[in-house]
């Protein structure tokens, strides 16, 4: 049994429920979507997030004078608010009040660090285990013909991995954040985004099998 | 519906992650920046565009592009 996962590939429906259960144990511990490209983005921009932690961490502990201070910008937006907002709060004054919870979850820096190590490492640990860990210049298969030789390969790589970059940061997520999560949620953007990538996906797989 | 109606029905895309929301939530005092931003016009806020634009956008910063000491 172990030999049959560990040789070749494992069956479609083993990943499916991988997939799901990593998407679901983290929303459900962690209390916020998975987003691989977030985590990314949080340690690549790894000096100013850890400015941004050490500031929640100093208004956490202090929240007592950070309810203070905000209760007197508040008081000092009132003094110079506009004839519209005025009207808007007179007119919100008369409405029920309804509570929503507003609390914010961010992965910490260290969180994000430690899930993009891991994903490395399971993809090191699969690949070892089945023993087919080589060190590539080339592609494998009929891609080889396409972009023979490192000297287009690795260019290819880096166009592609721009391309994924530039996507990823345009739609603000990537297969993880839009395709395991935001679908999951039925989220209006992520179900663009996601039939967007993985229809190009089919288009770009079909013209490069005709063409190779 | 013009676009600004649209905004004043609706809630903050990122009230779930934004720091600032949470602390708002803590104290009724502050209420009116939930009203008049985050269930408002919360395209106007300081901490959404800087978010839309992908910046970094620090805890203390208040909807209307003020800071809190910390
Ligand atoms: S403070 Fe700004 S970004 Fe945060 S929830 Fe309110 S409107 Fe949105």
């Amino acid at each position: 049994m172990i030999e049959q996962f560990v040789e070749g590939f494992w069956p479609f429906w083993l990943g499916a429920f991988g997939l799901s259960f990593t998407a679901f144990g983290f929303c459900f511990f962690m209390k916020t979507p998975l987003g691989v490209s977030g985590f990314f983005r949080r340690v690549l921009f790894f000096r100013a997030n850890l400015q941004k932690e050490r500031m929640q961490a100093a208004m956490k502990a202090n929240q007592a004078s950070v309810q203070e201070a905000l209760q007197q910008a508040t008081a000092a937006h009132m003094a110079e608010l506009s004839e519209d907002d005025r009207k808007l709060l007179e007119a919100h004054k008369k409405v029920p009040k309804t509570k929503r919870s507003g609390k914010a979850v961010v992965v910490s820096l260290s969180a994000s660090a430690i899930y993009l190590l891991f994903i490395v490492v399971g993809g090191f640990v699969g690949q070892f285990l089945n023993g087919s860990w080589t060190v590539a210049y080339q592609p494998s298969g009929s891609f080889n013909d396409l972009v023979a030789g490192p000297e287009l390969f690795i260019p290819a790589l880096i166009l592609g991995g721009v391309l994924v970059g530039f996507g990823t940061s345009m739609s603000g997520g990537c297969t993880s954040g839009h395709g395991l999560s935001g679908t999951a949620r039925l989220q209006p953007g992520s179900l663009v985004s996601t039939a967007s990538f993985f229809g190009t996906a089919i288009v770009v797989a079909f013209i490069l099998r005709s063409l190779l | 519906m013009n676009d600004q109606n649209k905004e004043k029905n609706s809630d903050c895309t990122h009230m779930n992650r934004c720091q600032m929301y949470g602390l708002f939530e803590l104290d009724d005092s502050v209420e009116v920046w939930k009203i008049l931003y985050c269930r408002g016009t919360y395209t106007r806020c300081e901490r959404y565009k800087m978010a839309e634009r992908g910046l970094r956008v620090l805890p203390n910063l208040l909807p209307n592009g003020q800071t809190i000491e910390v």
